[in-house]
């Protein structure tokens, strides 16, 4: 047994189980470390150095993905001098094979699961080059709440008058960035490894994973960032280029119930507390009974205010009975898709609709060989 | 400690037998395997992503055409690390201006470590407080003392294998980790005496 009572900051920086609590937050580790520690509280402040010192070392976690740093290997591989070479590219076996047993599994899971992860088979479909990056633009002109979707699975209100861009490819981005002008409530999906930004006239926001609410015009002088679960940190566009000489400089840590207001012509930050924000997004209540999927797409379509796309003769004869409340979009998505055999996937900001093959509703179990 | 570093070092080494052999997909794997880390090792130096991108792409296609005159490093990590050391020092001074009008860095060209903590993402108040303290002490030290943290405790290179991309002995790797502790712990006294001054006159 190792005497952790005798470790010096140097020990504990190279000791497994002490990197595997503070870099990857493992769960038994932390249990460890906490006994621990109750049991050694006079090793407290040693501990707690030898942490800090580990994470201002450990700093931000690679940006790469896989799907990108297949891509560079590919790439450098397909520049070797070589006489023959076999093609490398993804065999598409694997990825029927993988959409195969995604659309198996769901079968069989049916109705009462609905946290499924379809990512792996969404991942598997919508894989594309990135040097394709084009820009999607969303305007809301209309006089009511729109929804947008992005590829990371990221949800976006935004209110009338305002506009969001965002590269095409964003889910496979290192960084996830987006454009603000106006008024948007951020709901992100959680992703250490790929920080999510928006960037507005004034100021810069930027999270994990966490939902928030910006407001910043670009025709007006002011801005507000204000937080309703996890943490943000905010800061001004102008401090941009101090943070990349250090980062960390000149910005704003802000929790939930905070918010914080930058007035341009002041370059000041005010902070302060916010209510409500959890009642101004709550979700939308459905109730469908033998609705048939098509009009329940219309309705969800009518509601977020976004475009889904699917081929109509696929999905007929399915029929829903469902009541969707405390649920987000995705969510719906995925439960509507479970029962259509099928899969979705964001594509500039529209909802692609997948299903396996065309057969007659009534044939749909047999759906155990599908080919594209 | 495991033996899990032996037995990753034994994988390269295969790896690189069965590229010497003609065999691409090896190359792809060790590049898989190393290149999160090279480019991590390289963005301590270089502020142009898209050139150090380049720098590694190049690095591993001269391997693949130079296979059958080269000999099969001892260590591949450390082999791969120095050389992109080296590489990037070469290029840097083959274009000395662009690389200037480009890179943050430009008065320092040289090898320059730097540790850029994302403490205001950490949940715990009083931890996120310390990692910053500990980021801005860690910049303070010299550069070479900066480099040896960084290889050893977030790439997890032993001493043999610094010794070897840094070009000094291992004894002068350990004396460098030696000093930087005396010099971290120093600091961290100064900061809390000096807080605690701070505090006192605040008080009275």
């Amino acid at each position: 047994m190792t005497d952790y009572r005798k470790y010096t900051i140097e020990d504990f920086l190279t000791d497994a189980l002490f990197r595997a609590w503070v870099l990857t937050g493992d769960t038994q580790a932390e249990t460890f470390w906490q006994h621990w520690l109750v049991a050694n509280p006079d090793r407290s402040e040693r501990v707690q150095e030898a942490r800090a010192l580990l994470l201002a070392m450990a700093e931000k976690k690679q940006t790469l993905s896989d799907p990108e740093l297949d891509q560079i290997v590919e790439a450098t591989l397909g520049k070797l001098n070589r006489e023959t070479a076999p093609p490398t590219a993804r065999p598409l076996y694997l990825v029927l094979a993988r959409m195969a047993a995604a659309v198996l599994l769901v079968a069989g899971l049916g109705w009462l699961v609905y946290r499924f992860p379809t990512a792996d088979s969404l991942n598997a479909i919508s894989t594309r080059s990135s040097s394709s990056e084009t820009r999607v633009e969303r305007r809301n002109d209309t006089d009511r709440p729109m929804t947008v979707l992005l590829g990371d699975k990221s949800t976006v209100i935004l209110q009338p008058g305002s506009r969001l861009s965002f590269g095409s490819t964003l889910e496979k981005a290192s960084n996830r960035v987006v454009y603000l002008d106006g008024d948007a409530f951020f709901d992100v999906v959680k992703d250490p490894a790929r920080p999510f930004f928006v960037y507005s006239n004034q100021l810069i926001t930027r999270v994990l994973g966490t939902s928030f609410r910006v407001v910043a015009y670009a025709r007006e002088q002011q801005a507000s960032v204000s937080v309703l679960t996890g943490k943000v940190a905010v800061f001004a566009k102008e401090d941009l280029e101090k943070m990349a000489i250090r980062p960390g400089a000149g910005q704003l840590v802000l929790l939930p119930n905070e918010q914080v207001t930058f007035s341009q012509n002041k370059a000041r930050f005010t902070k302060s507390r916010v209510q409500g924000l959890a009642k101004l997004y709550h979700p939308p209540r459905f109730s469908f009974d033998e609705t048939p999927v098509t009009d329940v797409f219309t309705a969800l379509e009518k509601e977020y205010g976004i475009d889904i796309e699917y081929e109509p003769e696929k999905i007929h004869g399915y029929l829903l009975t469902a009541t969707f409340s405390e649920m987000s979009l995705h969510d719906e998505l995925d439960l509507i898709c479970r029962i259509i055999k099928g899969t979705y996937h964001i594509e500039e900001g529209r909802v692609i609709i997948e299903t396996d093959q065309q057969l007659p509703a009534e044939d749909a179990n047999h759906s155990r060989n599908p080919t594209l | 400690m495991s033996n899990l570093p032996e037995t990753n070092r034994l994988r390269d080494s295969q790896l690189w037998k069965e590229l010497v052999l003609g065999n691409e997909q090896a190359l792809g794997s060790l590049m898989r395997i190393h290149y999160r880390s090279l480019l991590n090792y390289g963005q301590k130096f270089i502020r142009d992503e898209e050139f150090l991108k380049d720098c590694i792409q190049e690095l591993f296609i001269e391997i693949w055409n130079r296979k059958l005159t080269l000999s099969c490093p001892d260590n591949v990590k450390a082999y791969l690390f120095s050389s992109l050391r080296r590489k990037i020092y070469r290029e840097v001074h083959k274009f000395p201006l662009s690389y200037q009008s480009e890179s943050v860095d430009a008065e320092d060209s040289d090898v320059y470590v730097e540790f850029s903590p994302e403490w205001w993402l950490i949940e715990e108040e009083s931890l996120a407080e310390r990692t910053q303290k500990m980021g801005y002490l860690l910049n303070l030290l010299p550069k070479r003392q900066r480099e040896v943290i960084y290889l050893k405790y977030y790439q997890e290179l032993s001493r043999e294998e610094i010794a070897e991309v840094m070009t000094i002995s291992p004894q002068t790797v350990s004396n460098l980790i030696q000093m930087a502790f005396t010099n971290l712990r120093d600091r961290m006294k100064t900061v809390t005496i000096s807080l605690f001054v701070f505090l006192t006159l605040f008080l009275s």
